[in-house]
């Protein structure tokens, strides 16, 4: 077997595998069905407008730029790359049909459908997909991550483009192309060649089977279905596969505050309602008319300034992390244990790529061993700056809990606690701060890790950090970048270069009348209906 | 008069400069980055710093300053940073939701506060009297928001007789859009309606010890008359300055009865230009707020003439 075919072979099985648990489920459906003569009741129904509270002002939509979750909200449903990602967040062929690789891995032609349709009625080639994606990689971090070791790109005819490498990064392209975080979008060559250089997108035009049909900034954002939509070939597959449009359209209200979205849900204003306070739960659940939804959403995650004052002594930053109490730091942030979980690896558990290799340092609860340590490293009292905020769901609650603990420990703290745009200028400057917080969500592919850019105000700039990111940056099989993976994440855990406190998932909710609602990281509404 | 108001009209030129200039300074004080907001937690240094080289952030800020001033001028407020769009038409779209909302919580606050202040203040003393004061403390004492999540959970949740959260525009719904606004309004009026209440209630009071009510009631005219003629008009000169004031201060946004209700006015704009340092949002609101207030000022004192012959700015 060739590599080539080894790789179509790995999407095929991709494609195939969740066909087997939907095909017992459509069984079962077909013998509820004869059994039960409401049974059509469950039929999907198309028609009828989704009311649904976003927590913030999508001010910024544009996909190749954007690193915003409330961006990825709007533009799930409306924009589409190449790639989508399967239930496990492996890639899986979307506006493309496959792809082939050369037997040196340094030349990958990607195949294209099509019969694909934009929004304004125009059909994709391959001149947009070389527009889109000639400035996907120019202005989107993992673009920009990816473009030093792109020596060629270009259309080969009408649906075929191809790219060529100066060393294999063919499977880091692909699954950065699958990826919804700054998006690699496909928009209308004409509509990207239009736009200056600073100029950010407001209202793009995609190929996705919901079209923006108006923007009221601050008040809502109005999709409607996309007539011309030509679906995928196949059921629903994770995030992709088969999409169909049910909901004539899509409403989403501008609703900063919580407490509003959760009452307006309650209230019936809203069909749907992202976010929910967390406090509220018991209420929630006990509510016969809701259903409630904990979508993996991130990380949460305390840098620790390597580069800069106290904690280039690694001694301290190991004495930071034995203190730490992640199951009361956790639950003091998002209060119900069904919203966080406590793991140390670095790749969520949804993932293929999670291990725990390395991470006995995680949530050690041990402020004995830290007073050591803080001894030891000769610890001269000066307090540890710590930028926090309020805005942020659980950085303030897990910045007190901590500070707790480090005091114990014999270190001093200094809670700055300011709003978010602060801490992310002012993080910029490593001779201000010792730890911030900031949070992570799924990227493409380990090497992408924030954390690892020496640039990324962790500021980790480190030789052998840095030959395992290149090592685990080659394109070989899974299991052999699985092995480079533990290894660098082992790493992680022994340099310090950040905290890890835990993952945490979001609070949706919707009224009993929505249904077919896939509960993932990535928010859409092709394959929901309303009863 | 004329001359008077054209006085007061260019007075508004060394407000302008003044409130500009000290708001182009404080936003530029606050720590925070337009950018590093615009492009999430996760954009690198250079990205940010690019961006803010094409957006001429990095520019001296004298030299910003004088950009600024000199397109102020022309009256172009500029583009919003995040948006990138024109800073009007942003503004624009805010201020309805906000102009509905001062003049119906005012209206409710008028309507509802002059006639209970001055009942309350003719029966003084009595039973009625005691419980107008009552309510009207509570209206002044209860927080607005309190008293609308209250009014949420009781009519949109549990009775489910009005909308929870939302705007329509009474100019393109009609009545469908008056649902949305009971709640924020009666929220929002009832306070003001509270304080103005008090307010009548003390000057008829004071109103009613002036020998031209002694005179008018030794007339044998009757009370009922005597209050209307005589004492109302000098009742509602303080009633239409505080009045006035609390009109000015709710056109710069009633931001938390904005944030409780979902309504996008000047309130949630503001907040949202701070959160996110758009500076040219910050800029131009707040320049225009501070010309609404100024320009509220003027009208009041216009009214005073209505109400008062014996007042005149010739």
């Amino acid at each position: 077997m060739t590599d080539d075919q080894h790789h179509a072979t790995q999407f095929e099985r991709e494609i195939r595998m969740p066909h087997t648990p939907l095909r017992r489920m459509s069984l079962i459906l077909a013998f509820t069905l004869l059994l039960a003569p409401l049974g059509a009741a469950l039929a999907q129904s198309s028609g009828g407008t989704l009311r649904v509270a976003i927590n913030s002002d999508p001010s910024n939509l544009d996909p190749h730029r954007s690193t915003a979750f409330i961006t990825r909200v709007v533009l799930g449903s409306v924009v589409e790359g190449l790639f989508n990602l399967d239930e496990n967040y492996q890639p899986i062929p979307e506006l493309a049909t496959g792809f082939e690789a050369s037997d040196d891995r340094l030349t990958y032609t990607i195949s294209l459908r099509d019969d694909v349709v934009f929004h304004d009625g125009s059909v994709m080639t391959s001149a947009d997909v070389v527009a889109s994606l000639t400035r996907w990689l120019a202005l989107s971090t993992p673009g920009r991550n990816l473009s030093p070791d792109i020596t060629g790109f270009e259309a080969i005819d009408d649906h075929t483009v191809q790219f060529t490498f100066s060393r294999p990064i063919g499977a880091l392209l692909i699954s950065a192309l699958a990826f919804s975080y700054q998006a690699p979008a496909i928009l209308p060559a004409a509509f990207v060649e239009a736009l200056d250089e600073a100029e950010v997108i407001r209202q793009p035009i995609g190929t996705g089977p919901y079209k923006i049909a108006s923007i009221q900034s601050g008040n809502q954002v109005r999709l409607e279905r996309h007539d011309d939509y030509a679906a995928r070939d196949e059921d629903p597959i994770g995030m992709g596969g088969g999409k169909t449009a049910y909901l004539d359209a899509v409403v989403l209200f501008v609703t900063p505050e919580a407490a509003v979205r959760a009452s307006g849900l309650e209230a019936g204003d809203f069909d749907f309602a992202l976010g929910l306070p967390s406090d509220g739960l018991p209420r929630f659940s006990a509510n016969p008319n809701l259903t409630l939804y904990t979508p993996y959403q991130g990380s949460l995650d305390i840098a620790l300034n390597s580069s800069e004052g106290m904690f280039t002594d690694l001694r301290l930053r190991q004495a930071f992390v034995a203190a730490l109490d992640m199951d009361t730091m956790m639950l003091a942030a998002f209060g119900d244990p069904s919203l966080y979980r406590i793991d140390g690896g670095l790749w969520p558990q949804e993932t293929a790529w999670w291990t725990d290799a390395g991470t006995d340092p995680y949530n050690q609860k041990d402020v004995e061993r830290a007073r050591q340590l803080v001894e030891e490293a000769g610890y001269d009292g000066s307090p540890i700056r710590w930028m926090t905020t309020r805005e942020n769901q659980g950085y303030y609650e897990t910045a007190v809990v901590a500070s707790q603990l480090l005091q114990q420990a014999g270190f001093m703290v200094e809670l700055e606690v300011v709003d978010f745009a602060t801490i992310l200028s002012r993080r910029r400057d490593a001779s201000v701060w010792d730890v911030f917080q900031t949070g992570f969500s799924i990227q493409p592919d380990p090497t992408q890790y924030l954390v690892f850019d020496c640039n990324w105000p962790a500021f980790w700039c480190d030789a052998e950090k840095d030959r395992l990111v290149e090592e685990l940056g080659v394109d070989r099989d899974f299991d052999e970048r699985y092995a480079i993976w533990e290894e660098l994440q082992s790493y992680y855990w022994e340099f310090h270069p950040a905290v890890k406190v835990g993952d945490y998932f979001n609070l949706y909710g919707s009224s009993n009348r929505v249904n077919g609602y896939a509960s993932l990281n990535q928010v859409f509404w092709y394959n929901v209906w309303l009863d | 008069m004329t001359a008077f108001i054209i006085r007061r009209l260019i007075a508004l030129i060394p407000v302008a400069l003044v409130v500009g200039t000290t708001v182009f300074g404080l936003v530029h004080l606050i720590p925070g980055d337009p950018v590093s907001v615009m492009l999430g937690p996760g954009a690198s240094s250079a990205e940010i710093d690019e961006l803010r080289d094409q957006l001429r952030l990095n520019d001296p800020l004298p030299s910003q300053y004088v950009a600024w001033l000199a397109r102020t001028v022309t009256g172009d407020l500029g583009d919003s940073i995040v948006q990138q769009r024109p800073v009007l038409t942003v503004i624009a779209e805010r201020l309805e939701p906000t102009i509905v909302l001062a003049v119906a919580a005012t209206l409710v606050g008028v309507l509802l506060g002059v006639p209970f202040g001055i009942t309350a203040a003719s029966l003084a003393g009595r039973p009625i009297d005691r419980v107008l004061m009552i309510v009207a403390v509570a209206g002044i004492s209860i927080p607005y928001f309190w008293l609308g999540l209250m009014g949420i959970i009781v009519f949109a949740v549990e009775l489910r007789w009005l909308p929870a959260t939302g705007y329509l525009s009474p100019f393109s719904e009609g009545w469908a859009s008056l649902r949305y606004l009971v709640l924020p309004v009666l929220a929002l009026g009832f306070s003001q309606a509270g304080f103005v209440a008090r307010l009548s209630r003390a000057t008829t009071l004071q109103v009613l010890q002036e020998n031209y009510i002694r005179t008018a009631r030794a007339k044998g005219m009757r009370s009922r008359r005597v209050l209307v003629r005589h004492a109302l008009r000098n009742v509602m000169i303080p009633v239409v300055t505080v009045v006035g004031l609390s009109f000015g201060v709710l056109l710069g946004g009633a931001i938390v009865t904005e944030t409780v209700f979902g309504i996008p006015g000047m309130g949630r704009l503001i907040l949202q230009a701070i959160q996110q340092r758009d500076y040219p949002i910050i800029q131009g609101a707040l320049l225009l707020v501070a010309m609404f207030n100024v320009l509220v000022n003027l009208v009041v004192d216009l009214v005073y003439v209505l109400i008062d012959p014996r007042i005149s700015y010739s």
